[in-house]
């Protein structure tokens, strides 16, 4: 490896972050791991060989072979074409869902963390009741009220996601709003606005990032539970959850139709992990320089 | 329409009686208390006293930064060329902020945000005073404060966590005078550096001061620094001015027992000195001053008078301010 000179160079954040994690072999396969998924998720309808809801009832069952590599399921559809093509269902609902919920969390959080006092108190407290609700059983009566669907789902999940990360950025705000240069910024003449987004987000940023990479992950097992029980997405999408939970009833007789999507949810979650491991690493201010 | 009341037989800047409190666990907390101060552009005023004695609070009134929660302006008047700055609106206060009046800050290790690259933290004040929105032109400017302050332009991409203390104290001089301000208020701002670095930043402060004909409250509690760069002294005690004089006056013939006991605690380079000689006792716990006079209890020349009613200023022989009713005492060095 070249050595960088320390200094000269002023990478911008994300480069020393990709060069602190190039070093972190784990990471680097989490992300190669996830990379390859979504590349394969995005390309899905041009690489997979067989329509993913197309039935063939003579191969009904099939064990893998050279035709099937995944096998077939109990309907005789290819289950490597759907493993393949759920990916954009479930990596996608784990993004997004993740997405809005740190939008929606992150915008609370720093209002309470900034203000403080009474909108802080009220906030907080609205939180706590929240929380109070064990996520599965939230998602479950969310999922319940607006009924199946990847959109709903998405919902379900996001607003399932907020109150987490709302008290984890008001907590890091709490932390950075003491410091000195926060006053320096209100000795400039910045508005409270302008302290919040662009001095103390920066700098509260990054224990975020690790926690919605790993957020992703846990989403992606919630959404799949959720499918599992009927209500996420409903078949005939590939979900690997929906998938799951389709072929729980064959799992004596045929349990390829469990092992493959079970291990795609199980392999991106690994991957996510390895991946926001190797992020807490790498943004981690006490292993710059 | 927002009524200014300007006043252009004032001195530049003039604070009366200011006060100031903090409540903390429902015991309000005497931060400040009827301080009243002149100064004139391009001089120096030095606030002197020792760690909570209220400096940075009287320098953040000014500003009007004191945390929202907690504190308030109990009483008095700032006025900067004639103007009430407590009387303004936010909108009229912002454009005073870092514009007409900046602030130095004291810990340059963490007066700096350290995710943002030190030439865009200059840029920022900069941007946000300017009619412009010329990035370029902002960024062109900070260059030049770089440069001004001593660092090598190249280096307004580089990160907080890649200078030296001294050179974030430069940075962090460059962002208070970029607007070039008429008041600098500079709270101990050689407080984190070693002394040859310290030495450095004094001059730097003194030349821009000059260059620019700035006013400068020096708020410190090194007896040396004001020696160098200050014009009139204040010594602070317990959230009020006890001593106020120019330098001459206050280093040449110090007349409150607090301010001789500052001096006397300075030990002397030409004597083989085996014992600091510290003032006895503490500051006041400033939720339950005293009645009288504040610093009555660790005084030596303190009388039934002093600890009964609050001290006004007198004038001592050579016209300077002392908050002490014994000056004669004092001066006889009687007990």
């Amino acid at each position: 490896m070249p050595k960088t000179t320390g200094h000269a160079k002023n990478q911008g954040g994300f480069t020393a972050v990709m060069r602190q994690m190039s070093k972190n072999k784990a990471a680097m396969l989490g992300l190669l791991i996830l990379s390859t998924e979504i590349i394969l998720a995005i390309l899905a309808p041009y690489i997979i060989p067989y329509d993913y809801s197309f039935m063939d009832m003579a191969n009904m069952f099939a064990t893998p072979s050279f035709s099937h590599p995944f096998g077939c399921d109990d309907m005789g559809r290819d289950i490597f074409s759907r493993v393949l093509f759920g990916a954009r269902y479930s990596i996608s609902i784990g993004i997004i869902a993740v997405a809005i919920g740190s939008v929606i969390g992150c915008t609370i959080g720093a209002i309470a963390g900034f203000f403080g006092g009474q909108v802080d108190n009220l906030i907080m407290r609205f939180l706590d009741i929240i929380q109070a609700i064990p996520g599965m059983l939230l998602m479950i009566v969310i999922s319940a009220v607006l009924g199946p669907g990847y959109f709903n789902t998405i919902v379900a999940l996001s607003i399932g996601s907020i109150s987490g990360m709302a008290r984890m950025l008001r907590a890091q705000m709490l932390k950075e709003r003491e410091n000195e240069y926060i006053e320096a910024a209100q000795s400039i003449n910045c508005s409270k606005f302008r302290i919040i987004t662009s001095h103390l987000l920066p700098n509260c940023i990054s224990p975020m990032i690790v926690s919605a990479t790993m957020g992703v992950a846990q989403t992606i097992t919630m959404a799949a539970g959720l499918s599992f029980i009927g209500l996420g997405v409903q078949p005939p999408i590939p979900e690997w959850g929906a998938m799951l939970s389709a072929a729980r009833q064959f799992i004596r007789q045929a349990p390829h139709l469990v092992y493959f999507p079970g291990l795609a949810i199980a392999v991106t979650v690994l991957a996510l992990n390895l991946l926001g491991d190797g992020l807490r690493d790498a943004l981690d201010p006490k292993l710059k320089n | 329409m927002h009524q200014k009341e300007i006043n252009t037989d004032m001195p530049f800047l003039s604070i009366k009686d200011l006060k100031v409190e903090y409540k903390s666990d429902g015991q309000i907390v005497h931060a400040v208390n009827d301080v009243s101060l002149q100064l004139e552009r391009g001089k120096t005023l030095g606030l002197v006293g020792e760690t909570g004695a209220g400096k940075t609070t009287i320098a953040k009134s000014i500003l009007r930064i004191l945390p929202d929660v907690g504190s308030h302006i109990a009483n008095g008047e700032i006025y900067l060329e004639g103007e009430n700055l407590l009387k303004l609106t936010e909108t009229d206060m912002r454009k005073i902020r870092g514009n007409k009046v900046s602030m130095i800050f004291q810990d340059p290790m963490t007066a700096l945000n350290p995710v943002l690259r030190v030439g865009d933290q200059i840029a920022e004040v900069v941007s946000l005073h300017s009619d412009s929105n010329n990035r370029a032109e902002h960024e062109k400017r900070a260059k030049e404060m770089l440069e001004i302050v001593g660092i090598p332009a190249e280096r307004y991409y580089s990160y907080p966590h890649q200078f030296s203390g001294g050179m974030k104290q430069r940075v962090v001089i460059a962002i208070a005078l970029a607007c070039n301000p008429d008041l600098l208020l500079a709270d101990e701002p050689t407080t984190a550096l070693d002394v040859t670095i310290q030495a450095q930043v004094l001059d730097l402060i003194a030349e821009l001061r000059n260059k620019y004909n700035t006013a400068m409250l020096l708020i410190t509690h090194d007896m040396g620094v004001v020696a160098q760069v200050c014009d009139t002294v204040a010594v602070i005690y317990a959230g009020s001015i006890i001593e106020y004089g120019t330098k001459q006056q206050i280093f040449k013939h110090p007349s409150h027992p607090y301010t001789i006991g500052l001096f006397g605690a300075i030990p002397d380079m030409n004597e083989d000195e085996e014992w600091l000689h510290p003032i006895d006792g503490l500051p006041p716990d400033p939720t339950n001053l005293p009645q009288g006079c504040s610093f009555a209890p660790r005084c030596k020349f303190a009388t039934d008078a002093c600890r009964m009613e609050s001290v006004s200023m007198h004038t001592t022989q050579d016209g300077h301010d002392c908050r002490c009713c014994r000056i004669e005492a004092v001066m006889k060095g009687e007990d």
